[in-house]
């Protein structure tokens, strides 16, 4: 820093400036130049500098600089968005740029062929690539918009994928301006205006009849043609309805909320809670604030950043609308000159005070209750703003005048108060997605006739959720925090007292209960749901059909994750049996249970059954989901573990790099199965020996998986063993045993002691212990590992043959010889009975030949270590480790049975059977 | 901070290359937000594109010296890239190859405002503050890091180890000499922001 260097000239000057400037800005402006004056003295130049300066000063705002920076950084990110202009996608030639939605920016379209000349609005995903979650929710928009058709809402004619792999949609396009706007050009009054938003009303209700909130409501999105209709734009958001993935909508909704304009959102949507219906209301609301008045409910000042206008929508009342108007008046009375409250009023036919008179009264009330902070006291429906908007106009009472002093007192004393958790909402939200999901499918393949029926049926479970969500209103919870659990629970009991519920709608509100216990980590609870939703659809016509399949899918998930592989794959024969009775082979739950049969065979020790398995859910997935599902990333990673248990890494590398590559295209960073695909392709790189890469790759996603699944996880437990096995790799085995040690600990707490899986994380904790010559305590995991494993594994099964063969080592080492003779006996028969390479049983082999060296049975002990080694020279796909212990192993049998030249024949046949590049393979 | 630029003068290279796309990446953020803006008045902050910039260095566990190390380089990053990109469409104006005109934008979304005779190009703001670093580097440092690199007076207090009335202090100073730098003719209003 240059300050208070002595003796330089320019920065005295300087100083001497600004210490003038400072003091002359605090000055009224009459005085500034009397002040300059008598200070500057003689010195012209600095006066006049000074005076300058002064004439300059912008005070304390940005102003015109920031403006400048402004337009710069617009024109900059302008010209990048023109690439695409004179672009041809599908059969429109882009010919100019409309705008920019949320999710992507929109181009006017022409007719290539210019057969005719249609034009249309084609909507780009920008930067597809990175952004992979804005094109899944790209794609869930394509499926909303093509099931929704409303005179009044923008159709969908096509959608694809740009040659750069940039998802498109080509929608009518709709010559028209925005409502706001359109109203006060047309100069219509208070009652056209209110019929127009009852025709807006009308197609957000059309859509909520069909599940789908829109989101972001607001005059930029319903825009009004020549002919005064108005149109529904943009239902990027809304599209968010369409996925009953959990992580998926967490990410999404985070995403949205950076996107949605805060002038319009509702309070729950600011503070990132779920929303339905009702946001729409209270959108509608300000848009209904804003037609009538010409003004904002929320007034901050223009300097006011983002979050004071989030904190204002979330804390402070909004002004009524004849109030707000009022205001307006009296500030214009004050600034004198022209009113921009004036040309309000006339661009609607009135005075100033007759549109505050007119609004005083029924509008207050019915805009007031439209925008209230709490979903459940706004209108329960648009429908029912619409009501009162149209009882308003034929003179009726209306809805919203009664029950608000009531309201007011109330609020105060809830203000404070209006905290749930937000995992809470979180899972609740998924029950309803799902629900509303099913029913929404289920309404798109019935009849006409029932739709009606169907539409009752959804209204009912709306209901029902509206009740359990209110029930989390805090008050009711007295003061005590509502956990997703809890709320769950009382769903589960409600349904379950429900005699008068629809046994179709009860199955299914049972099985997402279930499901939604599962994935909050509690498969215990999922369970009775669960059952008691496939009892109930067995009972159905049919058996229950495709439904029944599902639900048998969700209850086997849940059976496995309880460690019951019998019961799992007997519930899948089932499913399985029921889909080939009623033919339904070629669809997305037959190829979910067949990757859930591959599992249960997976987890059951079957390798070569589960890889068939794997392999036909696969390809049937491929066809009936498309080759860039998720699903078929899914069952990527299954088929990667087999390859894993195979010991087949390159393979394992090829369909991990094919399933990171689907999740990179359709999956945010931190969705789950993405961060699992990550890992293992780290796992195939240790594998493979890459392991300063692999090291790298597991440091960063364990941070990842702490945050999905926290410290006790099997995820987390697993990424732990990885970099375990990494430090150990790289000689670090202090480290190496503490990673291991927490591995344990983290799949103990995450799954329980003798749960199935956990034998793994403590046979690979023994194995460290072993290296670390820590032989009681790595004999004492070995047994506590092989008594869970007889338990809950057959006696073939890999993990029995690990920890055996690493007991039988420990046995070695320490001196308890017969023992260990029969332990490695036991170990390498039953490697060979397993799928697993030969190798394996050979490592059990070289141990045996050292204990019958130890023995003094030379015989046996030089056929064995001959052997193990010949055959653990010649596999490529050995461990490092096992070979050079192997070959340790015969070459101090050889050199202290003094036959160096026995030794050197060895060497000599396995170099050539071993491949030359070993050494260079293992050089990480 | 001098010290920290030279740093960076002397090749950060590799810092650069991380940091250019996403600022990129952020200005596209920004400014499609920006375009969507409804409220008068609300102007596009470097702020925010630098500060998305650096969350997402952190969440990608790029190491910096330090915060305001980065910020430093930041901004003369997002410096060079407006200054860049003007100097380009200069250049494209005069060559005649302007790859098309403001019209491709509906007014909907797309109002900056009237572009009054008053307003002022990124490049006479780069001369400007060029001129200044000759005659007072630090103050010239100050305003780029708080122009194009958006840390607010309260940050830059604590990167520059000054108080933050210092800081207000001198920054009005700044505006007022630059604003004189580009229009010394004229007469501003104050504006608001």
């Amino acid at each position: 820093m240059t300050t208070g260097q002595p003796g330089k000239t320019v920065d005295d000057r300087w100083e001497r400036l600004q210490d003038l400037f400072s003091r002359a800005v605090e000055l009224p402006e009459h005085e500034r130049e009397a002040f300059i004056g008598a200070e500057t003295g003689d010195d012209k130049d600095l006066k006049n500098e000074l005076l300058e300066l002064l004439a300059c000063d912008v005070g304390q705002s940005t102003g015109p600089l920031t403006h400048a920076l402004g337009a710069a950084i617009d024109a900059t990110t302008r010209d990048r968005r023109k690439a695409l202009v004179g672009r041809v996608i599908g059969n429109y030639k882009l010919a100019s740029i409309l705008g920019h939605g949320g999710t992507g920016t929109v181009y006017l379209g022409e007719r290539a062929d210019r057969q005719y000349s249609a034009q249309v609005a084609v909507k780009i995903v920008d930067n597809a690539p990175i952004h992979g979650d804005l094109g899944l929710r790209f794609r869930a928009e394509r499926q909303i918009l093509a099931s929704l058709n409303h005179a009044n809402i923008a159709r969908l004619l096509d959608a694809g994928e740009t040659k750069d792999g940039q998802p498109y949609l080509v929608m009518e396009y709709v010559h028209g301006e925005p409502v706001d706007r359109y109203c006060d050009r047309q100069q219509l009054d208070l009652h056209a205006r209110l019929k127009l938003f009852l025709e807006i009303c009308n197609a957000v209700q059309y859509a909520h009849q069909n599940l789908i909130v829109h989101r972001d409501l607001k005059p930029a999105n319903i825009l009004v043609t020549a002919e005064g209709s108005p149109k529904l734009l943009d239902f990027g958001i809304a599209k968010l309805l369409d996925t009953g993935d959990a992580a998926a909508m967490l990410a999404l909704t985070r995403m949205n909320d950076r996107l949605l304009t805060p002038e319009y959102a509702s309070p729950e949507q600011i503070l990132g809670r779920q929303v339905t219906t009702a946001s729409d209301v209270y959108a509608l609301g300000v848009v209904l604030y804003e037609l009538l008045t010409g003004l904002r409910p929320y007034t901050v000042p223009s300097s006011a950043s983002q979050l004071e206008l989030e904190r204002s929508i979330c804390i402070s009342d909004p002004q009524r609308p004849s109030t707000a108007v009022k205001k307006a008046m009296e500030a214009a009375e004050a600034a004198e000159g022209e009113s921009a409250i004036a040309a309000i009023a006339l661009a609607r036919g009135l005075q100033p005070d007759r549109l505050q008179k007119r609004l005083l009264g029924d509008i207050d009330a019915i805009v007031m209750r439209a925008l209230r902070k709490e979903p459940q006291h706004r209108y329960g429906s648009v429908e029912q703003l619409a009501a009162d908007v149209r009882r308003y106009l034929s003179a009726e009472p209306v809805v919203a005048r009664q029950g608000n002093w009531l309201y007011y007192s109330q609020r105060f004393v809830r203000r404070h108060a209006f905290g749930v958790s937000a995992g809470a909402f979180l899972i609740v939200v998924i029950v309803v997605f799902a629900v509303a999901m099913s029913i929404q499918n289920q309404r798109i393949a019935a009849e006409r006739d029932r739709a009606a029926n169907e539409s009752k049926s959804a209204q009912a479970v709306s209901e029902f959720m509206l009740d359990v969500f209110s029930a989390a209103e805090p008050f009711k919870a007295q003061g005590k925090e509502i956990t997703a659990r809890q709320l769950l629970e009382q769903s589960g009991m409600q349904v379950r007292a429900d005699k008068g519920m629809r046994p179709e709608v009860r199955a299914r509100l049972l099985a997402s209960i279930g499901r939604a216990f599962r994935r909050s980590g509690d498969p215990e609870r999922s369970l009775s749901y669960l059952e008691d939703a496939v009892h109930l659809r067995r009972q159905m016509p049919n058996s229950g059909g495709l439904p029944a399949a599902e639900d048998m899918s969700e209850l086997a998930i849940t059976l496995r994750a309880l460690g019951d592989m019998n019961g799992s794959a007997r519930v899948i024969n089932e499913a399985l049996a029921l889909c080939d009775r009623i033919g339904g082979q070629r669809t997305p739950t037959y190829a979910t249970l067949l990757t859930n049969r591959g599992r249960v065979e997976f987890a059951s020790g079957d390798v070569s059954r589960s890889r068939q398995s794997f392999e036909h859910a696969l390809a049937l997935n491929r066809q009936v989901r498309g080759p860039n599902d998720q699903e078929v990333a899914v069952v990527l990673l299954d088929l990667s573990l087999v390859f894993m248990w195979m010991d087949d890494i390159p393979s394992v590398e090829r369909v991990t790099r094919q399933a990171v590559d689907i999740f990179r295209l359709t999956a945010n960073d931190l969705h789950p199965d993405r961060v699992l695909a990550e890992t293992r392709l780290g796992e195939a790189l240790l594998m493979q020996n890459h392991i300063n890469e692999a090291g790298v790759m597991f440091e960063s996603t364990l941070e990842k998986q702490r945050i999905l699944f926290g410290n006790n996880s099997r995820q987390v437990a697993e990424v732990l063993d990885s970099l375990s096995q990494i430090r150990r790799a790289q000689g670090q085995l202090a480290e190496s045993e503490q990673f291991a040690a927490e591995a344990l600990s983290s799949a103990v707490n995450a799954l329980g002691a003798e749960h199935a899986y956990t034998p793994y994380f403590r046979t690979a904790y023994a194995s460290v212990l072993m290296r670390r010559a820590k032989y009681t305590e790595a004999e004492r995991e070995l047994r506590h590992s092989l008594d869970t494993l007889a338990k809950t594994r057959p006696a073939d099964h890999q993990y029995v043959c690990s920890a055996e063969h690493l007991l039988g080592e420990v046995l070695l080492e320490t001196n308890r010889l017969a023992d260990a003779e029969g332990t490695l006996t036991a170990a390498m028969n039953r490697w060979k009975r397993t799928d697993a390479p030969a190798w394996r049983a050979a490592r059990s082999a070289s141990a045996l030949g050292e204990v019958f060296y130890k023995q003094g049975r030379m015989r046996e002990a030089e056929q064995y270590l001959t052997r193990a080694y010949t055959e653990l020279a010649a596999d490529d796909s050995a461990d490092r480790d096992v070979r050079i212990k192997a070959r340790q192993r015969v070459e101090h049998f050889y050199i202290a049975n003094g036959q160096r030249e026995k030794l050197n024949d060895l060497m000599l046949a396995t170099s050539g059977a071993a491949p030359a590049k070993t050494p260079q393979a293992r050089s990480n | 901070m001098t010290r920290l630029l030279s740093a960076w003068q002397s090749g950060d290279t590799r810092a650069l290359e991380r940091l250019t796309p996403l600022i990129y990446e952020e200005l596209r953020n920004r400014a499609r937000r920006y375009m969507k803006r409804e409220r008068p008045g609300h102007t596009l902050q470097a702020t925010a594109v630098v500060h998305e910039a650096f969350v997402k260095l952190v969440e990608m566990n790029v190491s910096w010296q330090d915060r305001a190390h980065f910020f430093a380089v930041a901004a003369r990053q997002m410096r060079r890239i407006l200054v860049d990109h003007a100097k380009s469409r200069f250049r494209d104006k005069r060559g005649g190859t302007t790859t098309g005109s403001l019209n491709d934008f509906d007014m909907d979304v797309l109002d900056l405002g009237p572009a009054t005779a008053g307003d002022i190009d990124v490049l006479e703001i780069d001369e400007a503050l060029q001129r200044l670093s000759g005659n007072n580097p630090r103050l010239a440092e100050m305003v780029e890091l708080h122009y194009f690199g958006g840390l607010t007076y309260q940050e830059l207090s604590e990167t520059l180890k000054v108080s933050e009335a210092t800081v207000d202090r001198e920054i009005r100073l700044a505006k007022a000499w630059i604003l004189r730098q580009i229009r010394p003719q004229r007469n501003r209003e104050p504006e608001a922001s």
